[in-house]
């Protein structure tokens, strides 16, 4: 019975020596395999997957290399339910240093954002280019304001027949006076500051003349950059672009027709150029997109925030749309289109 | 009573003369262990590996991208459970042996070791049913599931022990033998620390021979905890059969 037992014992041991054999051999196999996010992490770049596996052939380089689509969604702000701002610049930052990605490809869909940050990517974009690599940009529905500043950094610009672009200017900041308001109700509120324009632009204090003018002086700045920045990538006169550059939104024709971008096409039109340009027709083409982990108790603060913001406007009697203006979720300033 | 230190100097005793099949135990199961890590192992570089060359300036921000960036793949999952089926039978199998010794000075073969994956299904059954308690307790908070995994870890001695108990009774056993006393196991794993950090500095070459003693000196425990239970009548002899 012993010995029956401990031969039975010794074949599920060897079983088990053989799961782990094979386990490892499928993790080895994956490292060196072929094939882009194998890991279904959109973040993991090719290359670097096999690093560990020294491929020194030059063929066998040429295949590795990959163009990375890099998604620029939503609002331009520090941390967003589609946007990342520590997450897109160490995305840049890495593909700068990864041998094998030879491109960005830039898929904008956004209505523009923080004048710092947006500037910030931009810049980290100039950088990535001084490694010798192209960066194109491919316009969603929506590459307004700080999308656009963004866009300038591309050596191309494609955009699809119906995207809206342009909106090129600054919104330096916001007040909402609610002093009537908080009259009415009887209720005073009061911040105590040192330094007269300290206070400005809270809700409890009217805006005065003086301080117009400091907002307009940041607004103003913050335009000079834009409006020179589209002047210096785009080609044009600086004069030109400020004629355009009065706030509005552009169709893609318009844009077109103005400079404002290349071509009007499809995301694969903007592969193929972009494939030729890198002297490598049938590239790979490497996703790299933001993705928020979300959890139970943030979908449930959002709910919680969103429901109570309203309702307090509402027993005021006020319209619920106004919780946006009076707690805008943007940095201010702003190269930001607004619907 | 725990006499946590009886129960360490009986383990150095039980294992004196005998350290040849643990340490070959122990070195099976590292090996087995590093194996079945491999996947996990290699997104996890790989990930610090890009991360690193993004930010390398930075230590925190490495960790943190790291954090940030480090996704499950669906093959590290299914690795996961296999790892973890995997070390509850080969814990199941170096329990035989550790019981054995922990019985009778006489000396303990390789063969009792493969005897003891025997137990492969019921150590399977006994893994998963603890792992749906402790994570059922852990939901409340991360201090109950400490608390039970404590309770719970006499289970695998029980089920190696009494082949005829099924799994649900014997984690219900661990759950009556330890009541009272989960704070002296708690120490007596904390007590081993000290060795631990030695051994880290061995490169882990330390491990090969702490990992015996802390199982041995943990076997001592079980049996003292049996003793006590039977003794104070919280469970009886009828509650050991079949």
């Amino acid at each position: 019975m012993s010995q029956k037992s401990k031969r039975t014992g010794f074949v599920v041991f060897i079983i088990i020596v053989i799961i782990a054999v094979a386990v490892a051999g499928i993790g080895i196999y994956e490292s060196t395999s072929d094939g882009t996010n194998a890991t279904g992490n959109p973040s993991l770049l090719p290359s670097q997957k096999r690093s560990f596996f020294k491929d020194v052939e030059p063929m066998k380089k040429f295949q590795k290399q990959y163009i990375a689509a890099l998604y620029i969604e939503g609002v331009i702000e520090d941390d967003g339910k589609t946007y990342n701002q520590e997450w897109l610049l160490t995305t840049i930052n890495t593909l700068k240093n990864d041998e094998s990605n030879r491109a960005i490809l830039l898929y904008i869909n956004s209505p523009g954002g923080g004048v710092y940050q947006a500037d910030e990517v931009y810049l980290a974009l100039l950088d990535y280019k001084k490694a010798g690599k192209e960066v194109y940009a491919y316009m969603g529905p929506l590459a307004a304001s700080g999308g656009y500043y963004i866009a300038c950094a591309a050596d191309t610009i494609y955009a699809n027949r119906n995207t809206l672009t342009g909106s090129i200017g600054v919104i330096a900041g916001q007040s909402v006076d609610m002093t009537g308001l908080l009259g009415k109700l009887g209720v005073k509120s009061e911040t105590i500051t040192a330094g007269k324009n300290k206070n400005m632009l809270n809700y409890n204090c009217p805006l005065t003349d003086e301080q117009r003018a400091i907002m307009q002086g940041v607004a103003d700045e913050a335009y000079t950059q834009f409006t020179g920045i589209v002047s210096e990538n785009r080609h044009m006169k600086l004069a030109d672009v400020q004629k355009l550059a009065d706030g509005r939104i552009y169709t893609a024709e318009q844009a077109e027709k103005n400079g404002l971008i290349d071509h009007i096409g499809s995301w694969d039109d903007a592969v193929s150029e972009l494939s030729l340009k890198i002297s490598n027709p049938g590239c790979k083409v490497t996703t790299c997109r933001y993705e928020k982990s979300e959890n139970f108790f943030d979908m449930l603060s959002g709910v919680v925030t969103n429901v109570t913001g309203s309702k307090t406007l509402s027993s005021l009697g006020l319209p619920e749309t106004l919780a946006g203006e009076i707690q805008p979720d943007v940095p201010f300033p702003a190269y930001l289109y607004r619907k | 009573m725990f006499n946590r230190q009886k129960y360490k100097e009986f383990a150095r005793i039980q294992l004196k003369k005998r350290w040849g099949i643990p340490v070959v135990m122990t070195l099976i199961t590292f090996a087995i262990t590093i194996l079945l890590e491999i996947p996990y192992a290699r997104n996890m570089i790989d990930t610090v590996g890009q991360q690193g060359a993004a930010s390398s300036s930075n230590l925190w921000t490495v960790y943190s991208q790291v954090m940030h960036s480090y996704k499950q793949t669906g093959l590290e999952s299914v690795c996961g459970w296999i790892s973890f089926f995997i070390s509850a039978i080969i814990t199941v199998a170096g329990y035989h042996v550790y019981l054995k010794m922990s019985r009778g000075p006489e000396p303990v073969h390789f063969g009792d070791f493969m005897e003891g994956f025997n137990n492969w299904w019921r150590a399977i059954l006994a893994s998963l049913w603890m792992y749906l308690w402790i994570l059922l307790w852990t939901l409340l908070f991360i201090i109950p599931g400490i608390v039970k995994t404590i309770a719970y870890s006499q289970t695998y001695f029980i089920i190696t022990e009494f082949p005829e108990i099924s799994v649900t009774r014997a984690l219900d056993i661990s759950k009556r033998i330890t009541k009272g006393y989960k704070g002296d196991l708690f120490v007596m794993w904390i007590s081993f620390i000290g060795w631990g950090l030695l051994s880290c500095i061995t490169c882990g070459i330390g491990f090969i021979w702490l990992v015996p003693y802390i199982s041995m000196s943990m076997t001592n425990a079980y049996h003292g905890l049996m003793k006590n239970a039977l003794e104070a009548q919280i469970i009886t002899v009828e509650d050991l059969k079949g």
